[in-house]
């Protein structure tokens, strides 16, 4: 397990573990009451958490020499390639 | 018929014509009738998968739960941004095995890895049973949304039947090419339709967002955060991570995990997905403007929530697209999910007890199953009782039993016996059930434990049981050589 990996937990405890202290209505952040301010910020930092450990991810594999670099996709935009509902026949 | 049925019925109509045409020349093998023939573009899967994640049940359910019971329903957005963290480490390695053993199910992955059939027919047939909650969810928000919009005419039993035999008729029809072109009509509807609720109906009828928030606290207090008892924090954080743990067990959800180009697929939308589903705070909006606009809906009426409050608010034509746009949210993943369960009785559990049946036997198996698996739906859609949050909750609470034996089989040999990974998942699955007809909650179960153990999500338990009853039979089980014990996997990829 490569350490920067650990970083992917931060946004979970985060938002579960904060959510006893979080649960107030006030101060209003943004309009939005702070409970919800709350997991709205972490759904966010998800996201950038998930961004830097997948940069840190390839500057390891990088590292690791030119013979393991993953093949990169063509396109910028991420997607789950396909979801297959039920199976093809063999 | 009302202006805001004849819409919907003339989306229905769209909506089987793109079908219709979208099978024209092609012969219709079981392939081509369940995953397209593999031939679908970058953009229509983006779209697809979108419309996956967009179903009735967080259009209606997500606002009826906002409108119902407040705060706990910020619990939506919250396991979503998890389980996005699980896949990003789970389903490179899942993609991976798969790839080298040419795997196609989900079933496939626990026969291959566990080398035993059986599992695989078992987890074919758990995967079934977890999907009739989610489709009779989505008959149910179909039953809905044509009820409310033909302004009283229809029943809404009428209406579930009439939605059940027009999703049959599509999907028998068009198969999942009707998915396809559908869910491209669907996500744009929906979107707008989302996005323009949940920003107007708040200033419309508050003036603002913190100025709704602060009505609605005023009108009831402790509605915008969690209860002390009952759905606690500790409700909230257990129900977070079980569903969490559940997102990637559906079949059609893990099916995604095999067709990807490359792992790096998966990695990406860890990051991207994460803000696509932000989206849903405007259903949550619409839900809470609905709060003091349409007041009174008691129990499972919250689910009408939505289109209430549109009702209340706009022209019969407007409520029209938005109901259409509900109907095509529930029939996307509804058609996904019959061609799924269909697919899975006919070739994974049928087709492995009769080896020798050809594949048109089980194609044609397939498509008689559809309205047969119709049918039982619709007879609890009409028994009713649920709200939809809770229907799904039921569906994800059967899935979430596959997530250890899944989890302990990552490393080169699993962790757990074929034998464990069975009884973990019969005895998960026996005690959802038993809980779930039972009606019994934590409350219940350990009434003299703290609230904190009490409130937990009543699934707790059915993993736990699951988790020992597959440790102990592993331990029996176990081969008893040195060097089998130490070739414990790790979940490293």
């Amino acid at each position: 397990m490569k350490a920067h990996r650990w970083l992917a937990l931060l946004p979970a405890i985060g938002m579960l573990a904060g959510v006893p202290f979080a649960n107030r209505v006030e101060p209003y952040v943004l309009g939005l009451p702070f409970l919800l301010f709350w997991i709205v910020v972490w759904v966010l930092a998800t996201s950038a958490v998930m961004g830097i450990v997948y940069v840190l991810d390839h500057a390891a594999r990088r590292d690791d020499g030119p013979g393991s670099a993953p093949a990169r996709s063509g396109t910028g935009m991420a997607h789950a390639d396909h979801p297959a509902r039920g199976e093809p026949a063999a | 018929m009302s202006s805001a049925l004849g819409i919907i019925v003339g989306t229905l109509a769209i909506a089987l014509f793109l079908g219709v045409r979208a099978r024209r020349g092609r012969t219709m093998s079981l392939e081509q009738w369940s995953v397209g023939g593999r031939g679908f573009g970058t953009i229509f899967v983006f779209l697809l998968m979108a419309g996956e994640i967009y179903t009735t049940f967080t259009f209606l359910g997500g606002s009826g739960w906002a409108y119902g019971k407040g705060a706990p329903a910020f619990y939506i957005l919250g396991y979503c941004a998890i389980a996005y963290i699980i896949s990003y480490f789970l389903l490179p390695v899942v993609w991976r095995y798969a790839k080298e053993h040419d795997l196609v199910s989900q079933a496939d992955f626990f026969v291959s890895k566990y080398e035993s059939e059986p599992l695989g027919i078992l987890v074919s047939l758990v995967s079934v049973v977890a999907m009739i909650p989610y489709l009779v969810l989505q008959l149910e928000g179909l039953g809905i949304i044509v009820s409310e919009t033909s302004y009283g005419t229809i029943s809404s039993s009428t209406a579930i039947w009439m939605s059940s035999i027009a999703l049959v008729v599509y999907v028998v029809i068009s198969g999942v090419h009707g998915s396809a072109w559908t869910a491209v009509l669907k996500d744009i509807m929906i979107l707008v339709v989302a996005v323009a609720l949940g920003a107007y109906l708040p200033i419309h009828h508050y003036g603002g967002f913190q100025q709704m928030f602060e009505a609605i606290d005023q009108a009831r207090p402790g509605f915008l955060t969690l209860p002390a008892t009952g759905m606690s924090p500790s409700w909230f954080v257990s129900t977070v991570i079980l569903t969490a743990l559940g997102f990637y067990m559906w079949p059609h959800t893990f099916g995604s995990a095999y067709t990807a180009r490359d792992e790096n697929v998966f990695r990406k939308n860890a990051v991207v997905m994460p803000l696509y589903q932000l989206v849903l705070l405007f259903v949550l909006f619409t839900g809470f403007a609905a709060i003091l606009a349409v007041p009174g809906l008691e129990g499972k009426q919250a689910d009408l929530a939505l289109l209430k409050v549109s009702k209340a608010t706009f022209a019969p034509w407007a409520v029209g697209t938005i109901g259409a746009a509900g109907v095509l949210t529930a029939l996307v993943p509804g058609s996904m999910l019959l061609v799924s369960a269909a697919t899975i009785l006919a070739k994974n559990v049928y087709g492995k007890l009769a080896p020798s049946a050809s594949d048109r036997t089980i194609a044609r198996l397939a498509k008689a199953l559809v309205p047969f698996i119709t049918l039982v739906s619709v007879f609890f859609a009409l028994r009713g009782g649920e709200t939809l949050v809770m229907l799904l909750l039921m569906g994800y609470n059967f899935v979430t039993q596959l997530f250890p034996a899944l989890v302990l089989s990552l490393g080169r040999t699993p962790f757990a016996t074929r034998q464990g990974a069975f009884a973990g998942i019969l005895a998960g699955e026996a005690t959802v059930a038993w809980l779930t007809i039972g009606g019994a909650t934590m409350t219940t179960l350990f009434p003299s434990w703290p609230a904190v153990v009490r409130d937990l999500n009543v699934g707790v338990v059915a993993l736990v049981v699951n988790v020992v009853v597959l440790g102990v039979v592993t331990l029996a089980t176990r081969p008893r050589t040195r060097a089998a014990l130490e070739a414990v996997p790790t979940a490293e990829s």
